[in-house]
């Protein structure tokens, strides 16, 4: 079946073809097969060619190394044996101001052999144009890559629910990245009869930190200096909240201060705007007027904010601003962790990993996952709990 | 508290440099006191990063980021004994300002607006035009900034003339009644700066009209930035507006709704003067400290004013440079400043909501 739509006056960002055909030319029937070695060499090549031009953004050169070959394969291994096929066309719905996340949810798509529609908002990032430049570069550059043409289309738009419904009836799955309002209305938008739905909704991430020696300062440091950077402590999976467990004051103390220099020398790299130091004062104000317990806000130099708190609630949480402001809390034992229910990630540093895990396994916690301290933002096919290539491939029973 | 009975007699631009100073340092610390004692909000905040505060004596209040009063509503009086909550005009975001008055506050605000608008316009009423059309005072209930403004403002002049239709439209009969009438007179004109710009010189050059009065003051307020897009500065402002009104005083003034009543108005010089019961500093808010003359940087607010909201400091949104104190050709005591704009919007990354 032939979907013919007029929508070739929006603002199509891939395939940049002149005639503005490509959205009449999705054709279901092209699926291919889910890890198919044509889908595996043209990623781990795109992944390369990624690497090579990514004049040493952090974020793109992390996206290639996930592209690379033994990672593709390492996924692909995992559901070896299950006869799966494509779903078909999935609508990726992206606010434009997201990290590279939606970058690598089309690539799961594509992996799983689908042809995916990517939305993108009418305000994009700096590094969401870089990553779309690029991957245009990169089509151009081989007539081997050509064919992606036929399963990426990525467009921009200002928030219009005409356009979002008409492309949703081409849908099979949708996944929509976003609050959870928008993920409500775009969920009252009808798709086909028998698509799927990933919705990922906002979330937080915290860490817990465990510290005995001073050799440890500095890996803990460099872990969630890791995590942070990325996105300026933005991206959902970026700790917010330090959770120190059983930790002494003066490794504390120690593994601050180190932060705040590392963070200060950085500052040139990373400059942040009046809006953003602003957005710092007023963050560690309202966390002082939400919270019903004592709060200590210490601003350690202009990048970084500590704010000891006693407790957290929704509000603190929603009302974060990023750009290294870290709600601060001790726990005497990991029994002590509690987390909000929208929990994301939660990087772990001297603490057992599978105590953790446990306690998530067992819903004591309603974190998506326990990671090491540094790992927070890379990407898995199984995010927020969700297997990706699982919702976007049919199994044949 | 502050005598207000005194303060009120203090000359609007005479106070030098030294005993403004000393005036500011006790009287926003006695603030900082009372808004302490009355408003949890405004406590919390001080415990949270400064629990000795009060332990040294007239210390400098810790400003508050202006947007604290979009997410929080911070009041220092009871319940009961707040007689009004203004707020910001918000047309472009969703959340406002809410501050909340009582009596005393609102009687205050007007007051010193008086005070200080008399120094431009002189003692007698005037006749008015207001660049603006007359439904937008109508809704008492939700008074806008623009609403409050020309409420403000309309105490100072008689024969109130609308110059604009609901639909921005010119209205050429209501001027041309209002000139006719008060050419030869001095006249006070009022309106927001981009509404004065946009909707009253530009229309009036494009039907090539013009209306020469023969003395008059235009007072316009509000911020630049749609301006600065279309590249008008205040010179071809000034000079623009002088082709269509005559050969008028025009003064621009800055001022918000956080710390209403204490407006900064531009001298014959260009330059913004602080009244004697507020004054500014500029930030540099990647520490908070206070820049020297000259150097650009965030507006901070502080005022004497507010009682019944946690508002004497304000670290405002907008940036400015400090041109100088006491020493203003024109003559007038206290900090003369520039406003430049507005601050930069933050960066867009991360996951954050935003399906625009
Ligand atoms: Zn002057």
């Amino acid at each position: 079946m032939t979907h013919k739509i007029n929508l070739t006056e929006l603002n199509w960002r891939f395939p940049l073809i002149s005639e503005k055909q490509h959205i009449a030319d999705i054709d279901s029937e092209t699926l291919l097969a889910p890890f198919a070695q044509q889908l595996l060499d043209t990623l781990s090549e795109l992944g390369r060619y990624l690497i090579r031009n990514s004049e040493k953004d952090a974020n793109i050169v992390a996206l290639g190394f996930w592209l690379r070959k033994s990672n593709l394969a390492r996924i692909a291994k995992q559901y070896a044996g299950q006869e799966r096929t494509a779903k078909g066309i999935v609508f990726h719905i992206a606010p434009g101001n997201v990290d590279t996340l939606f970058f690598y949810s089309l690539v799961v798509a594509l992996f799983a052999g689908n042809i995916s529609i990517l939305r993108l908002s009418s305000q994009t990032s700096v590094i969401a144009d870089k990553l779309i430049y690029l991957l245009n570069q990169f089509v151009g550059s081989n007539n081997a890559f050509y064919f992606l043409q036929d399963y990426i289309k990525i467009v921009q738009y200002q928030k219009n629910d005409q356009v979002t419904q008409q492309l949703s009836k081409l849908a099979d799955a949708r996944v929509i990245w976003g609050s959870n309002n928008t993920i409500s209305s775009i969920s009252a938008i009808p798709a086909k009869a028998d698509a799927v739905d990933v919705c990922f909704p906002d979330r937080y991430s915290v860490a817990v930190i465990q510290l005995e020696t001073t050799q440890q300062v500095i890996e803990a440091v460099n872990g969630l200096l890791s995590d942070t950077k990325a996105f300026y402590q933005q991206a959902c999976s970026s700790p917010k909240v330090i959770y120190w467990l059983n930790t002494a004051q003066n490794l504390q103390q120690q593994f601050w201060e180190m932060l705040s220099a590392k963070l200060l020398a950085i500052s040139d790299e990373m400059p942040l705007n009046e809006s953003e130091y602003i957005a710092k004062t007023l963050y560690w104000q309202q966390v002082g007027i939400l919270s019903e317990r004592p709060v200590a806000a210490e601003v350690k130099n202009q990048m970084l904010t500590l704010i000891a708190v006693e407790e957290i609630s929704r509000e603190i949480v929603d009302a974060h601003c990023g750009i290294w402001c870290f709600l601060d809390m001790q726990l005497m034992s990991i029994a002590q962790l509690d987390v909000l229910e929208h929990c994301q990630t939660i990087a772990c540093f001297g603490v057992d990993e599978n105590v953790l895990n446990s306690k998530v396994a067992n819903t004591e916690i309603t974190a998506k996952r326990v990671v090491s301290l540094g790992q927070s933002l890379v990407f898995s096919h199984i995010w927020d709990g969700i297997d990706l290539i699982d919702m976007l491939t049919i199994r044949e029973k | 508290m502050a005598n207000w009975t005194e303060l009120l007699e203090l000359p609007v631009y005479q106070l030098n440099k030294a005993d403004k100073k000393a005036l500011f340092s006790t009287e926003l610390f006695k603030l900082s006191q009372h808004h302490y004692q009355s408003c949890l909000a405004y406590r919390r905040i001080i415990d949270a990063v400064e629990p000795r505060f009060f332990f040294k004596e007239n210390q400098p209040p810790i400003a508050l980021a202006a947007n604290i009063f979009k997410h929080h509503f911070l009041s220092s009086v009871e319940q009961q004994n707040i007689a009004k909550i203004t707020t910001s005009s918000g047309t472009t975001s969703a959340q406002v300002s809410k501050i909340a008055l009582d009596k005393e506050n609102i009687a205050r605000q007007q007051r010193v607006l008086t005070k200080i608008i008399k120094q431009w316009l002189g003692k007698k009423r005037l006749p008015m035009l207001i660049i603006d059309h007359p439904n937008v005072i109508k809704d008492k209930r939700s008074y806008s900034a623009r609403g409050v403004g020309i409420q403000g403002l309309s105490l100072f002049g008689y024969h109130h003339t609308y110059a604009l239709n609901e639909d921005m439209s010119i209205n050429e009969d209501a001027i041309t009644e209002f000139f006719s009438r008060y050419q030869n007179e001095k006249v006070f004109i009022f309106g927001f700066t981009f509404m004065v710009w946009q909707y009253f010189v530009k229309a009036l050059q494009n039907l090539a009209r013009s209306y020469p009065f023969k003395q008059g003051i235009l007072l316009h307020s509000g911020g630049w930035k749609k301006l600065q897009q279309q590249a008008v500065s205040n010179d071809i402002f000034k000079q623009q507006t002088k082709q269509v009104l005559g050969n008028i005083h025009i003064h621009n003034f800055y001022g918000m709704v956080e710390q209403t009543g204490t407006v900064y108005v531009e001298c014959e010089q260009g330059h913004l003067h602080c009244p004697v019961w507020s004054d500014i500093q500029i930030i540099n808010v990647a520490n908070m400290q206070e820049l020297p003359k000259g150097e650009r940087g965030v507006i901070q607010v502080n005022s004497l004013l507010p009682t019944s909201y946690p508002g004497h400091a304000i670290i405002t949104e907008d940036i400015g440079i400090l041109l100088g104190e006491d020493d203003c050709q024109c003559g007038r005591k206290g900090k003369y400043f520039s406003v430049l704009g507005r601050i930069e919007q933050a960066q867009v990354r991360g996951c954050s909501d935003t399906q625009n």
